[in-house]
């Protein structure tokens, strides 16, 4: 399983102006909501935040990885969402500037966390994390980021 | 504490070696002459010469101040005199007997009942039986073990290198699996093992042992790149006790089942006891007949013959005529090391299965067939927490687990409880705790009350 595969250029948001753990979730749902690829923004954030309230999704150095299941969702879809500073994200107060959502169906509960196995295991390369930290524009993003996947 | 062994063959020998290396006093008793002075050479035990049956050897052994005596002889027969003096003359507390035949092993329990002292029976067999049916279900796993009333799994998987675990850290799993369904518990990297921590990483040939809530088994056998057949449908290769032991239990759970013989009696035998299983007279390497019969289709194919090395060639081919999982019972240790890279999923050794339980009951006391692991090197116990214990002072974080010894969960009310560094255990919870065995030593003082 690819992210570059599975994460299109319109769900890339870069320098995203948030300042809490809602603004970002609710900026990335209602993206995704005017996209059509979600129904409504509202449901889609309170499946997220009932998820982070399971347990945190920052992994560390600035990484979280929001995730939930959604009903009535026919693939999986992948965002990211880049913002300009750190912010808290989590119960400790560790901090995330680099967001990876994956939302999936209801019915394809191994495919998600394959999903989410890919993208912790991306993570740990410190090319593909440059990528995300650095890229200026979301077509370059994806394509630089295929590039390491096919190397890989 | 001392350990008398009586009989001095693989089971005696091994479980002396582990006893030995535990820091017990050992003493073995033999009456072969060579095996006894290679025994004398390779260990760091004492032996006695003699007829274990008899008082007389016995006593010139120390069995009057011994506080284990183990009777592992190859006779059910001689077993059962050895505890049973042991019981009755000289009443020492711990007494294991091997003994491969039920009925030997009811007309023991009957006896014993009577006699001071705590008695176990361990029987390879029925130690393999139970293996076996734990593995089937759990495609690509090479070892399976259940808790808790069968409410967690614990199971080793070899991880191939298209894994989605390979290369993730083992904190990533808190991200899959917030409730901590999943855990992984142990891993053998090349010949170490180790309990590990969140900031390690899972490589690409690791062993890692997980425990596994059962509702999350598929989605594991999925990240873990296991092969499942779509439906169950099992060959077994040897109409021994144990596989006739597994047909048995496989067609009373609604699986279909072929037994293969090479032996007509023993064919006839098995006919007699199976209901619904299809016995087969024929070569388990013969490979037009497991061709004809359905090799190709079948999710497991379970060599049990007394032959172990057939077991291994018949397990080769059956593979390579498509085979989804093949399991292959080896008893001697230099050949199962290499069975590994051959490809059969797993290798199960009576013996080694019946040298894991006695030792367990050295240790610590009972343990079910069920809660075996096929590998040594670590110790998986499941107790009951009374209140003295130490566990249960204060957060799991804070009463002092040693570094190397995890609690993997906890049974409270009929749920498990997969507990956190914050978590308390309590007074009455039932706990799966995991350590090398090694540090296996550390456990008493942590669940000991």
């Amino acid at each position: 399983m690819k992210l570059s595969f599975l994460l299109k250029p319109e769900h890339v948001f870069l320098d995203v102006p948030a300042h809490t753990r809602e603004e970002v979730l609710v900026h990335v749902a209602e993206r995704l909501a005017q996209q059509g690829a979600v129904r409504s923004s509202q449901d889609l954030v309170d499946l997220l935040l009932d998820r982070e309230r399971l347990g945190a999704t920052v992994v560390g150095e600035e990484v979280a990885i929001p995730h939930c299941k959604v009903p009535g969702l026919r693939s999986i879809v992948a965002a990211f969402c880049r913002l300009p500073e750190a912010i808290p994200f989590g119960p400790s107060q560790e901090s995330a500037r680099l967001f990876f959502f994956v939302l999936s169906p209801r019915e394809q509960p191994a495919a998600h966390l394959q999903v989410l196995a890919t993208i912790a295991r991306l993570l740990r390369n410190p090319q593909a994390k440059k990528v995300f930290q650095t890229a200026s524009q979301a077509d370059n993003l994806v394509a630089a980021l295929g590039r390491i996947e096919n190397a890989a | 504490m001392k350990a008398l062994v009586v009989g001095g063959g693989l089971v005696g020998s091994t479980l002396a070696s582990r006893l030995a290396a535990d820091g017990h006093d050992v003493v073995v008793v033999e009456s072969s002459r060579d095996r006894l002075s290679q025994l004398a050479d390779t260990l760091d035990v004492q032996t006695v010469q003699g007829n274990g049956t008899t008082v007389e050897a016995l006593e010139a052994a120390g069995i009057a101040d011994c506080d284990v005596l183990i009777a592992s002889t190859a006779s059910d027969e001689a077993n059962m005199v050895v505890a049973l003096i042991g019981s009755s003359i000289f009443h020492v507390p711990k007494v294991v007997a091997r003994l491969r035949n039920p009925d030997h092993e009811r007309s023991f329990r009957a006896i014993a009942r009577q006699l001071p002292g705590d008695h176990v029976c361990v029987n390879p067999d029925l130690a393999a039986v139970e293996k076996i049916l734990s593995l089937l279900p759990v495609p690509g796993a090479a070892d399976v073990a259940s808790f808790l009333d069968g409410k967690l799994l614990i199971a080793g998987f070899p991880l191939p290198r298209d894994s989605a675990f390979s290369g993730m850290l083992l904190s990533h799993l808190r991200l899959l699996f917030p409730e901590r369904s999943v855990l992984a518990v142990a891993i053998r990297r090349r010949d170490d093992w180790f309990i590990p921590h969140g900031e390690d990483e899972f490589r690409e040939g690791d062993l890692v042992y997980f425990s596994i809530s059962p509702a999350e088994l598929d989605n594991v056998l999925e990240l873990v790149g296991a092969r499942k057949a779509p439906e169950r449908r099992v060959m077994v290769a040897g109409a021994t006790r144990i596989g006739i032991g597994v047909a048995a239990r496989l067609e009373a759970a609604g699986v279909p089942v072929a037994l293969i013989d090479e032996d007509r009696t023993r064919c006839q035998e098995a006919a007699g006891q199976l209901e619904r299983a299809m016995v087969l007279h024929g070569t388990p390497t013969d490979h037009e007949l497991l061709e004809d019969e359905g090799v190709g289709r079948a999710s497991a194919f379970v060599a049990c013959s007394d032959n172990h090395q057939l077991n291994v060639v018949a397990c080769l081919l059956a593979r390579r005529l498509g085979a989804a999982h093949t399991f292959a019972l080896v008893d001697n240790p230099a050949l199962s090391g290499l069975v590994g890279e051959m490809g059969i999923d797993a290798v199960i050794s009576p013996r080694l299965l019946t040298v894991g339980l006695a030792a367990h009951f050295v240790r610590r006391g009972r343990v079910r067939a069920a809660a075996a692991l096929l590998e040594d090197e670590v110790e998986l116990i499941e107790v009951d927490l009374g209140r003295g214990t130490r566990l249960v002072q204060g957060p799991l974080g804070e009463v002092g687990l040693p570094r190397g010894v995890l609690v993997a969960a906890l049974l409270r009310d009929g749920i498990v409880v997969v507990p956190g560094g914050g978590d308390r255990a309590q007074p009455g919870d039932r706990a799966v705790l995991i350590s090398t065995t090694e540090r296996a030593r550390e456990l008493d003082t942590l669940v000991g009350s």
